[in-house]
Order: C-alpha cells, then structure tokens, then sequence
C-alpha cells in the first residue's frame, strides 16, 4: 500500500463500511433467525444464545450507521478505527463459529447443511460487500470457512467429502478475489486522490494564470501609451486602454464599437498595414495621421506586431502621439528658415553694401590719380600736396571698407578657406616683394629665413598671404631703425611662422588688446601709422580657421615677434 | 593706327575715368552702358580689347563676355573683368566666363593702364 495515499484509503474504507452497514446488519440477522429456525426444535434455548448474541453484536453496527449516514465525508479517519472494525469482524467470525457449533450436533442431517451452505452465503457476502476491508473480510469469513472446512472433513458421511473440497476452493477463490478487489480497491483511491491532486494544481494553476494576467494588465494599464488590439478578420477592435480612447477622443465603449479603418483617413492605408502584417512584417516607425472620433487628425507614430487574442489573429498596435515633436519639427523648421533667411539678408547687404561703398571711392580714387598725373593739365605745387592726402585718405577709407567687409564676412561664417596645395615658401617671398620697397624707403633690413626643403603644404594660399603681409606690415609700420626678420620651421606637422622687429615693443597690458577689432598698442598710433586696426583681430581668425593659432611675444624697448603655428595640411573643419 | 577700347560700365563717373585715362594714353574709346549694349559695339566696331563691369542692369558682364567671346568676330579680343565684387571665387567666375584678366575696384588708373598695355602689346 502506498503511504501516501493510506489516510485517502482509510477515508474510502470509512465511507464504504458504513453505507454496507445497512446490508450487513440485516445479513448477519437474516442468517441468525434462519439459524435460530433451523435449530429451535431440536435444542434447548440456551444454546440459540449464540445466534441471539450475534444479533446483539450487530447493534453497534446499527447504531454507527445510524449516527454516520447522514455525516458529510469525514475528512481522515483513524487507522484505529479500521483495526477496531477488524477486530469486530473477528469476533462476529468466532461467534458464528460458536453459535453453529452449539447446535449443530443436535439438528438433522439436512439442516446441518443448511446451517453450513447459510455460513457459506455469509462468506461470500460479507467478502462480497467488505472486500474494501480485507482484514475485517478475512477476520470475518476465515474462522468460518475454517470450521465449514473442518467439519465437512471430519463428518463420516460420503456426501460431505466433496463438500470439503468445494469449500477449500471457495475458500482459496474467496481470497483470490479478496486480494483482487482490495487491489483495485487501492488503485481507484490512487486514481482519485491523484485526480484531485491534478485539479488542485489545475484550479492555483489557473488562480496564477489570472494573477499574471491581472498584473500584465495592471502594468498595461499603467503605461501611458496608446495600445489597441483588433482582429485580423475584421478589423474590428477588441481592446483599446484608456490612452488609446483618449487620443482619438472617443469613450472606451464607443471606441471598441469601431474597427480600427474607422481611425484612418484613408482606409486604404490600414488595409495596406494589415497586408504587410499578414504577409510577416512588421510595422514599426509608422508616421501617419489618425482620424478622431470629432474628425479632426492627430500626428502618429505606430508599431503594430501580429498576435493572437482569445484564440483569434489579432494586431497589437502601439501608438506614439506625435503632435508635440511635429510641432517642435515645424518650429524648428521655421526657426532654421529664418536663420537662413536672415544670413542670405546678410550676405546680399554685404555684397550691396561693398559695392555701394566702393562706387564713388572708385571715382574719388580715379579721378584723384588722374588729376595728379597731369590728365586735366598742369597741377599747381600746392593743389598737387592737398590731392596726395585726399588720395591717401582715400586710401585708408578704402583699406577700413575692405578689413570691415572682411571681419564681417569671416563673423557671420562666410568666410570658407579655398584649400590647396602651395609653397610656405612662395608665400613668404611674395610677401618680401611685395613690401620691399617700404622696408626700403625707411632704411630697414629685411631679413627672411625660410628652409628650402619645407613640405608641400595644404591650406588657403591667399589667406595666409594676406596674415603675413599684415604682420610684416605692421611690423615695417612700427619699427624706425633696425631690422625685420621673417623665419619658418617645421614643428609637429605644423610651420612655425615669426616675424621680429626691432621697434618699441608691446607693453604686456596691450599684447592681448592688439588682436581685438579696433585697437593698437597706442590709441594715437593708428593715426600716425596708418592701418585700420582689424588687421590682427582678421589674421587671429583666419590662423584659427586653419586650426592655429596666432601670438606675440615682447617686452617694451627690446622689440616685437609675431608668431603663428598652422598645420602643414590644414583639413576643412567643420 | 590707335588702339579702339570698349568701356562696359553703367556708372557715368567709372565710365569718364576710364575714358580720360584711355584718350589721354592715345587710344580710341568706345563707351556701352548695358550688357546688351557691350555685345552690339562688339559685332559692330573693330575692337582691341574690352574693360568689362560685372555688375550690370540686364544681363551680366559675365553673360556678355560669354556672349562676346562667342562672336567669331570678337573671339580673340581680351576682356578684362573690372569688378567691385572682391568676394571669393569672382576671379574664377570671371575666368570661367571666358575673361582674360581681373581687375577689382577700386582700382588705380595707373595701374589699370599699365594692365590694358601689358594686353594689348
């Protein structure tokens, strides 16, 4: 016997035994009357007590059934009380023993038989009705059929020879199918208790299931996401979260009355997801517009994935209300319009402006020079000395014009280097020549030192042009007596650029000053010098848009040297 | 013979400064205001060399220089731009449009001079 499944079998032992009862008790008073008439006329009373005491035993029989029958199925039942019915079996056993041995000498010949055949209905019975109970079976028929055995052996008579040995084998059948029955017996409580077993794992098996699905449904109600489910076949939606209701502003029962063609401007488009769905893709990225329920259109981003929902195709969509980035798109748009706009309005001003401003200069320029080369006729001394300083001042307006034009052009981000391959040292001699004559004319050195085995270098030829001409410029402007020296070295990948003078210096207060717009180390040199004072603050910029960078180093009294670094192969930056 | 100069400028005092600079060197001019202009003198008069503005009502010096470069007539006559677009990339524009050299305003009568005879010899 399984152990585990023993209390089960006891409880079945139970429910059995009592609802046998009933046939028991009226069995044992049957065989005991029938007993009792078998044998009245043959013996004393005294010994019918033995069929009589029978009868009593089968009172506590009577009453258990009376107070259990109406009794709910007891939850266990004892093993006591299954050994206690086995011990009353036994003696019901013996005391029919007893009670037929009393008399059994005293009747005739045919009512022995009968009294022995009546033990042996009783036997087979009690087996019969009990075989749940193999004890209390084998308590009850084995002192029985022990003694039928044992007196039909001993018995003189002919007859009872075979009546021995049909006894023996009803014996031995009795407890063949004793032994069968308590088998299946057993096997049907395992079955029972393991099917009771199943549907308890069944019933919290299921009691998980909806917890999960409680708590999927609680994390879904909780993401603020528009979701919405709608079957494959037609469309129709078959769950939609409070988002999704509120972003095509219907109630949660009016949007599932719809099918998800009724969110669409152009049905078509939905038939066109639901094909691709059907034909294995995946919708994700979606941007479309979706139909309110008032008819007005919300920008969207959908996904949509296939799934299936009570047993049927279905498509999951997940919707992002994009209204707020759309907008921000179309702000941003606008604002990059305007920039544009406004940076066209500023290129075309300067381009007006340059060639507003340079119109009459030409022509106060032109005429000046042509005035002073004789072209109207002779020029008087004096006139000639006044037109050389309107020239000069015509000069200078036009140099201001230009720098101005230029700081502008490189501030507003108009200024793109053209780059190409050139010479460091074409640059430098371009420059000597071009201001030779200055140096010259204010009895200065021109010193240059450029190795002639420099790398071929890749940068804005003119603008670098026009950085060293403006140091070397500056530096021929300042400097009375002495000397300029222009040296290149390579370094790191990068030229090494310095122009020396021999002049008076830059306080250390001014050597930052110099590069901003308008400003030279003495207010009034700009004057006495020339020059426009955007020179330096240009250069700065366009060494830094090579990806250099541009400095001085001096102390008052002992001279000036500009430096500036630039990469062999300056790269476009972004 | 003197040489025969087509000024191309619609600014009056552009175009007297040029003149009196060109007559006053010994040469001929011939004054166009327009582009279209600039190209009728070409298909009519025998020109030297041509001192094209850009910046013109109409078409552009740059479209009648192509124009002009494209007469059989006037194939070989230098154009110089003259020009107060000193922005980036106008010299390869005036290049690319057939002119043969690049003068910006403002510019110095001497030396444009000196450039018109460094064309002409």
């Amino acid at each position: 016997m399984r152990e585990d499944i023993e209390p089960a079998i006891r409880v079945e032992q139970s429910v059995h035994l009592v609802a046998q009862l009933p046939t028991l008790v009226i069995g044992n008073w049957t065989g005991a009357l029938i007993g009792i008439l078998l044998s009245v006329d043959h013996v004393a009373w005294p010994r019918l007590l033995g069929f009589v005491w029978i009868g009593v035993m089968t009172l506590p029989m009577a009453a258990n059934w009376l107070k259990l029958r109406r009794k709910p199925r007891p939850a266990q039942v004892s093993a006591r009380r299954i050994r206690l019915a086995a011990w009353h079996s036994l003696v019901m056993g013996l005391s029919w023993v007893v009670a037929v041995l009393l008399v059994l000498g005293a009747v005739p010949t045919i009512n022995q038989a009968s009294l022995l055949f009546g033990i042996i209905i009783m036997c087979t019975g009690a087996v019969a009705s009990i075989s749940a109970l193999p004890y209390s079976a084998l308590a009850y028929f084995v002192p029985m059929m022990t003694t039928v055995l044992v007196v039909s052996a001993l018995h003189g008579a002919l007859p009872y020879k075979p009546i021995a040995l049909l006894t023996g084998l009803l014996f031995v059948a009795l407890s063949g199918f004793l032994r069968q029955n308590w088998r299946t017996f057993q096997r049907n409580v395992a079955v029972a208790v393991e099917r009771a077993r199943l549907a308890d794992e069944v019933r919290s098996a299921a009691e998980e299931v909806r917890v999960a699905q409680q708590r999927l449904q609680s994390i879904i109600d909780a993401i603020p996401m528009p979701l919405a489910i709608f079957r494959l076949r037609d469309a129709r939606t078959v769950y939609a979260n409070r988002w999704a209701a509120d972003l095509v502003g219907l109630s949660l029962p009016d949007m599932l009355s719809r099918t998800s063609d009724e969110f669409f401007f152009d049905p078509r488009e939905n038939r066109r997801i639901l094909d691709g769905l059907r034909g294995g893709r995946t919708v994700v990225d979606h941007e479309t517009r979706l139909r309110r329920g008032d008819g007005s259109a919300v920008p969207v981003r959908l996904a949509s994935i296939l799934m299936d929902y009570d047993g049927e195709k279905a498509i999951l969509a997940a919707v992002e209300d994009i209204t707020l980035r759309k907008e921000h798109e179309a702000q941003l748009d606008r604002a990059r319009q305007a920039a544009e706009d406004a940076s066209r309005a500023k290129s075309l001003f300067l381009a007006n402006m340059s060639h507003e401003l340079r119109t009459p200069l030409n022509a106060i320029i032109g005429y000046t020079e042509l005035i002073q080369d004789a072209t109207y006729g002779e020029v008087p001394p004096k006139i000639g000395e006044v037109l050389a300083r309107v020239e000069a001042s015509g000069r200078h307006l036009l140099g201001l014009i230009n720098d101005v034009l230029d700081l502008s052009k490189i501030e507003a981000g108009q200024v793109t280097l053209s780059l190409g391959d050139y010479s460091m040292r074409q640059v430098v001699h371009t420059v000597a020549q071009s201001v030779e004559s200055l140096a010259a004319d204010k009895r200065l050195v021109l010193d240059v030192d450029v190795p002639a085995d420099l790398p071929v270098a890749r940068g804005d030829e003119r603008r670098l042009t026009q950085v060293l001409l403006n140091l070397v410029g500056n530096a021929l402007k300042f400097t009375d007596a002495g000397r300029v020296s222009v040296a290149v070295t390579t370094e790191d990948d990068d030229f090494l650029v310095s122009v020396s003078d021999t002049g008076p210096g830059i306080a250390a207060a001014d050597q930052e000053r110099i590069f901003e717009e308008f400003q030279q180390a003495e207010a009034s040199a700009t004057r006495a010098k020339g020059g426009t004072g955007l020179g330096l603050a240009i250069a700065r910029r366009i060494v830094a848009m090579h990806g250099g960078r541009l400095w001085v180093e001096s102390k008052p009294g002992e001279g000036s040297t500009f430096r500036f670094r630039v990469p062999v192969r300056a790269e476009t930056r972004a | 013979m003197s040489k025969r100069i087509l000024i191309v400028d619609d600014n009056e005092d552009n175009r007297r400064i040029l003149r009196d600079l060109l007559t006053a060197a010994g040469m001929d001019v011939v004054e166009a205001v327009t582009g279209e202009d600039a190209v009728g003198c070409a298909q009519r008069e025998p020109l030297d060399l041509v001192l094209m503005d850009i910046q013109l009502p109409g078409i552009d010096g740059y479209e009648a220089t192509r124009r002009i470069k494209a007469l059989p007539a006037t194939k070989a006559v230098p154009v110089i731009a003259v020009t107060s677009y000193a922005l980036a990339g106008d010299e390869r524009k005036a290049r690319d449009a057939g002119c043969d050299g690049y003068v910006s305003k403002p510019f110095s009568p001497r030396a444009l001079l000196a450039k018109v005879r460094e064309y002409l010899a």
